[in-house]
C-alpha cells in the first residue's frame, strides 16, 4: 500500500512539474506577440508612417516599457507558481491554481492570435 | 464522482469566462478610448456633423428650422425632426456652438443604449447571471457601426436610448399605465428625433404588451398614436408645412439596391455567427425563449428599417438600431444557453478549493452527470463562437473606422489653416463647404447651403438652382471647399454636374488641405487659366484636365480631374511616336521632335492610367498596349485617368504627367524606365546630370503647366497656365 501511494506522488510530482514548466515555457514565448500585439493595437489608434514621429516614439516606448513590466510579471508568475505548487501540492487549491494559470496563458495566446 | 471530474467541470466553465471577459473588456477599452479621442478632437469627423450643429446654433438666433420657402438663401435643409436639435440648442445657448456638445450627447447616448439592453436582458435572465448581460451590451458597443457613429454629432444615438428607454419600460411592467404612458412619450420623442425609430421599438413593445394585455397594448398604441400625430400637425401649422416637406419630402432619395447588397454583405462578412444565431433564434426562438414577443419584432421591424440604407447618401448608421438588436439576441441566448439543462443543486457536487485533501468520490446519478457535461460542452461552444465574433467585431472596428479616423485626426495643423481661411474669407461673403462645413457654425458663421441635400433635390426636380448657379458664375463666394476623398469621388454626389462646372469655370483650386480643395474665384485679368486643355501662345496642348487641381510630386503632375476613375480621357500633347515598354504596366510615353532645340528628342510620359487595385483592366487604348513606335498625333486618345498608384495604393482619380530628355540616340532614357513605378527610387537631380541627361525640361515651357521648386513631398499647385514658361 505503502508502495502505491509513493509511486502515485511520484507520478503526481513529475506531473505537477511538467505542467508548471510547460506554463513557464508558453508566458515566456507568449512575451513578445503580446508585445506585438498591444503595439498593433496602438498603431491603429496613433500610428504614425513618420519614423521620427512623436507617435513612433511613443510606440516604441510603450513596446520598452511592456518588456520590462512582462518580464517583472514573468519572474514572479514562475517563482510564485512554484511556490504555490510546493506549498500545496496535491490540494484541491493547487490543481484550481494550476487551471486559472493556464485558462490566463490562453486568453493571451488568443489575444495575440486575434490581434 | 471523483475530484478531478469535479475540477473539470468547474474549471472548465471558469476558462471560458475568464477568455469571454478579458475580450469583453479589451472591447470595452477599445470602445471608450475611440470615444474619447473622438471627443477632444475639435474639428469635423462626418459631414453631417456641420448640417445639425448649424440648425441647433439657427435655433439659438431665431432662425427657423424648417423653412417652407428654399427658392432664396440660405439654401438648406433640415432632415430630422427637432429633439436632438432641439437640446443641442439649449446647450449651445449656454455654451456657444462646439461640436463636443453633441457628440457628447451621442456618446453618452450609446453608453446609455448598452445599460439599457443589459437592463432589458436583466428581466430575461432566471439565474441573474452578469456575463450574458455584459456579453449582449458589449456586442453592441464594438460593433463596427456603432462605434464609428458613437461619438459624433448624430441623431441617431439619443434616438436609439429613447427607442430602448421606451422598450425597457414596456418589458418591466407591461401591466402598469405609468409604464405605458411613459414607454409612449419615450417612443414619441424616438420618433421626434429620428423617423425610422418611430417603427421597430414602439412595434416591438406593442406586440410584447399584446402578450400580456390586449387592453394595455391598446393603450399604448393610441397614446403613442395620439401625440405622435399631435406634435406633427403642430410642426406642420407652425412650420406652414415646412416640416412634412424637410423631413419626408426632401429624404426620398434615389434608391439603390446595389448598396443594400453591399451593406447585408458587409453586415454578413462581419457578423456570420450572429446572423446564424438570428436564424436559430427566430426558427426556434418562440418554443424555448419569453423574449420572442418583443425581440422578434424588434429585429425583423430593425432590418426593414435598415434597408433604407439603399437611398443616396445613407450611411452605417442606418445599421445602428439593428446592432442593439443583435446584442440583445446575443445576450438572451448566451443567457438561455449557460445552463441549457436544468440541474438541481442540491444533487450537484460542489468543488471546495479550500480543502486540505483531495476529496473522496461522490456518488451522482448518471443522468445528471451526462446532463452536467452537456450544460458545459454547450457552454465552452457558444462561448467559443461568442469569442470568436466579439473578437472579429473588435478587429473590425479596430482596422476599420478607428485607423480611419485616426488618419483623419492626424492633420492637424491643415484644419487650423482652414478655419482661419473660413473665418477670413466669411468677412468677405458666404463661405460654401461640404466636408467640413461645421467648422463655420462652429465659428458662429451659419451656412449658407447645404451642397448634398440640394444637389438631391435639384436632381429630383424639386429645388431649381439657377439663382445659385449664378452666384457661382458671379463668384459670390470668396471660398468654395469641396472634399476630395481619396478612395471614392463622393463630391459627384454633393455637387451637381452643372455646380461643378460652374465652380470649374469660375474658380480655381489653389490648395489642398486635409483632403479638401480650396477653391477661390478666378482672377481673369491677372492671370490666364487653360481653355480646352490649352494654355495661350504654349507649343503643347495639355494631356488631361485637371479641374481639381495638380499635385507636384518630384518633376512629375498628378493632374487630377473632375469624374471617376476611367472617365478622364488623355490626350497625346503633341505629334509623335507611342511606346510602352514591356516593364510598364499602366503608362505609355510619347517621343517627339523637340520645338525648343530642333533636331532634338523629347519624351512626354503618362502613367497610372488604371483602376485601383486592379492593373489588369488598365484604362490604356488597346491599340497602344505594347506599342513600339506608333505614331500619333496631337489630341488622340490615348487612355483615361485612373486611380492607380502601385500594387497597394489608392489615390485620387488622376494622369500622372512629365517631360523627360531623350537617352542615347533619342530613346528613352534607361535610369528613368522605373518611372512607370510611382514609389520608384528615380536618379537625383545631380545624378541625371552626372548620367548626361538634359534635365532642364519644364513642363511650363511646352504646355503652361505650372511646376514647383518642392522636391522630395507632394505639392499642391493650382489649374492655371503659368506665364511664359516660368
Amino acid at each position: 500500500m505503502i508502495e502505491v501511494n509513493r509511486r502515485k506522488a511520484t507520478i503526481l510530482t513529475i506531473l505537477v512539474a511538467a505542467l508548471w514548466i510547460i506554463s513557464a515555457v508558453c508566458a515566456f514565448l507568449l512575451i513578445i506577440p503580446i508585445l506585438d500585439s498591444i503595439t498593433l493595437i496602438y498603431a491603429a489608434f496613433w500610428a504614425d508612417p513618420n519614423p521620427i514621429g512623436q507617435a513612433y516614439y511613443l510606440g516604441v516606448s510603450i513596446r520598452q516599457m511592456g518588456v520590462l513590466i512582462f518580464s517583472m510579471l514573468f519572474v514572479i508568475g514562475i517563482i510564485g507558481g512554484a511556490e504555490i505548487q510546493a506549498r500545496n501540492f496535491n490540494k484541491p487549491s493547487s490543481w484550481h491554481f494550476m487551471f486559472i494559470t493556464y485558462a490566463v496563458e490562453l486568453t493571451l495566446f488568443l489575444f495575440t492570435m486575434f490581434f | 464522482m471523483k475530484f478531478i471530474e469535479k475540477l473539470f467541470l468547474h474549471d472548465l466553465r471558469l476558462t471560458g469566462k475568464i477568455v469571454l471577459s478579458t475580450f469583453l473588456g479589451l472591447a470595452l477599452i477599445i470602445f471608450l478610448a475611440q470615444g474619447v479621442i473622438a471627443l477632444i478632437f475639435e474639428y469635423p469627423l462626418d459631414y453631417g456633423e456641420g448640417q445639425l450643429l448649424n440648425q441647433a446654433f439657427r435655433i439659438t438666433q431665431g432662425e427657423p428650422l424648417y423653412p417652407a420657402d428654399i427658392t432664396t438663401p440660405p439654401y438648406l435643409i433640415s432632415n430630422y425632426p427637432p429633439v436632438y436639435i432641439l437640446i443641442n440648442a439649449f446647450f449651445i445657448w449656454i455654451f456657444g456652438p462646439s461640436l463636443l456638445i453633441g457628440r457628447l450627447i451621442a456618446f453618452l447616448s450609446t453608453l446609455g443604449s448598452a445599460f439599457l439592453i443589459a437592463s432589458i436582458l436583466w428581466e430575461f435572465m432566471p439565474n441573474r447571471k452578469i456575463l450574458p448581460l455584459v456579453t449582449g451590451s458589449v456586442t453592441f458597443l464594438i460593433n463596427p457601426y456603432v462605434l464609428e457613429w458613437s461619438a459624433l454629432f448624430r441623431i441617431d444615438m439619443l434616438a436609439l436610448l429613447f427607442s430602448l428607454a421606451g422598450l425597457y419600460c414596456v418589458i418591466k411592467n407591461p401591466q402598469k399605465n405609468k409604464s405605458i404612458i411613459l414607454a409612449s412619450i419615450l417612443f414619441v420623442l424616438a420618433a421626434y428625433t429620428r423617423q425610422s425609430y418611430g417603427l421597430a421599438a414602439p412595434l416591438a413593445a406593442l406586440i410584447w404588451t399584446w402578450t400580456k394585455n390586449k387592453k394595455q397594448a391598446l393603450k399604448l398604441f393610441l397614446i403613442y398614436a395620439i401625440i405622435g400625430l399631435a406634435i406633427f400637425g403642430l410642426l406642420q401649422m407652425l412650420t406652414n408645412r415646412g416640416f412634412f416637406f424637410h423631413i419626408i419630402t426632401a429624404n426620398i432619395n434615389p434608391f439603390n439596391w446595389t448598396t443594400v447588397l453591399h451593406f447585408a454583405q458587409d453586415v454578413a462578412r462581419k457578423m456570420p455567427w450572429i446572423l446564424a444565431l438570428l436564424v436559430f433564434y427566430l426558427a426556434l426562438g418562440w418554443r424555448y425563449t419569453q423574449s420572442y414577443p418583443y425581440l422578434a419584432p424588434y429585429l425583423i421591424a430593425g432590418m426593414i428599417a435598415a434597408l433604407t440604407i439603399g437611398k443616396v447618401g445613407s450611411n452605417v448608421n442606418y445599421l445602428v438600431e439593428i446592432s442593439a438588436g443583435f446584442g440583445l439576441l446575443t445576450g438572451i441566448i448566451y443567457g438561455e444557453l449557460c445552463e441549457t439543462i436544468p440541474i438541481n443543486s442540491e444533487n450537484t457536487p460542489e468543488i471546495d478549493i479550500k480543502l486540505e485533501q483531495i476529496p473522496k468520490p461522490e456518488s451522482m446519478k448518471p443522468l445528471e452527470r451526462k446532463n452536467l457535461w452537456i450544460n458545459l460542452t454547450i457552454f465552452l461552444v457558444l462561448t467559443g463562437v461568442l469569442l470568436f465574433q466579439i473578437a472579429s467585431l473588435t478587429q473590425d472596428s479596430l482596422f476599420g473606422p478607428i485607423p480611419g479616423r485616426r488618419d483623419r485626426i492626424k492633420r492637424g495643423n491643415d484644419y487650423i489653416y482652414l478655419e482661419e481661411k473660413i473665418k477670413n474669407a466669411s468677412k468677405e461673403g458666404p463661405v460654401l463647404a461640404d466636408e467640413f462645413m461645421a467648422m463655420l457654425p462652429d465659428n458662429r458663421i451659419q451656412l449658407y447651403f447645404a451642397p448634398f441635400e440640394m444637389t438631391q433635390l435639384s436632381n429630383t426636380g424639386i429645388w431649381d438652382q439657377t439663382r445659385f448657379l449664378k452666384s457661382i458664375e458671379d463668384q459670390n463666394f470668396p471660398v468654395i471647399l469641396i472634399h476630395h476623398f481619396q478612395n471614392y469621388p463622393v463630391y459627384l454626389e454633393r455637387w451637381t454636374n452643372k455646380m461643378q462646372q460652374a465652380i470649374f469655370d469660375n474658380y480655381v483650386p489653389v490648395e489642398m488641405k486635409a483632403d479638401s480643395i480650396i477653391f477661390e474665384p478666378k482672377d481673369f485679368e491677372n492671370k490666364t487659366y487653360p481653355d480646352q486643355l490649352n494654355c495661350p501662345n504654349s507649343l503643347w496642348q495639355l494631356p488631361t484636365s485637371a479641374d481639381m487641381g495638380l499635385l507636384w510630386h518630384n518633376g512629375q503632375l498628378l493632374m487630377m480631374g473632375s469624374g471617376r476613375s476611367g472617365e478622364i480621357p488623355v490626350y497625346a500633347v503633341a505629334d509623335g511616336l507611342l511606346y510602352q515598354f514591356p516593364e510598364w504596366e499602366a503608362a505609355v510615353s510619347i517621343q517627339h521632335e523637340d520645338p525648343l532645340n530642333p533636331g532634338e528628342i523629347i519624351w512626354s510620359f503618362y502613367g497610372d492610367m488604371a483602376p485601383a487595385f486592379d492593373i489588369d483592366n488598365h484604362y490604356i487604348k488597346t491599340k497602344f498596349i505594347g506599342a513600339e513606335g506608333v505614331p500619333v498625333k496631337a489630341g488622340d486618345l490615348i487612355g483615361y485617368q485612373g486611380s492607380w498608384l502601385g500594387a497597394y495604393e489608392q489615390t485620387w482619380v488622376h494622369l500622372r504627367f512629365t517631360l523627360l530628355p531623350a537617352g542615347e540616340d533619342g530613346g528613352f532614357p534607361e535610369p528613368l524606365v522605373a518611372i512607370d513605378d510611382f514609389h520608384a527610387d528615380l536618379p537625383a537631380y545631380k545624378e541625371q546630370i552626372r548620367l548626361g541627361l538634359d534635365t532642364s525640361i519644364s513642363l511650363s515651357a511646352y504646355t503652361g503647366l505650372p511646376e514647383s521648386d518642392i522636391f522630395g513631398t507632394l505639392d499642391f499647385l493650382p489649374f492655371e497656365c503659368a506665364v511664359g514658361g516660368e
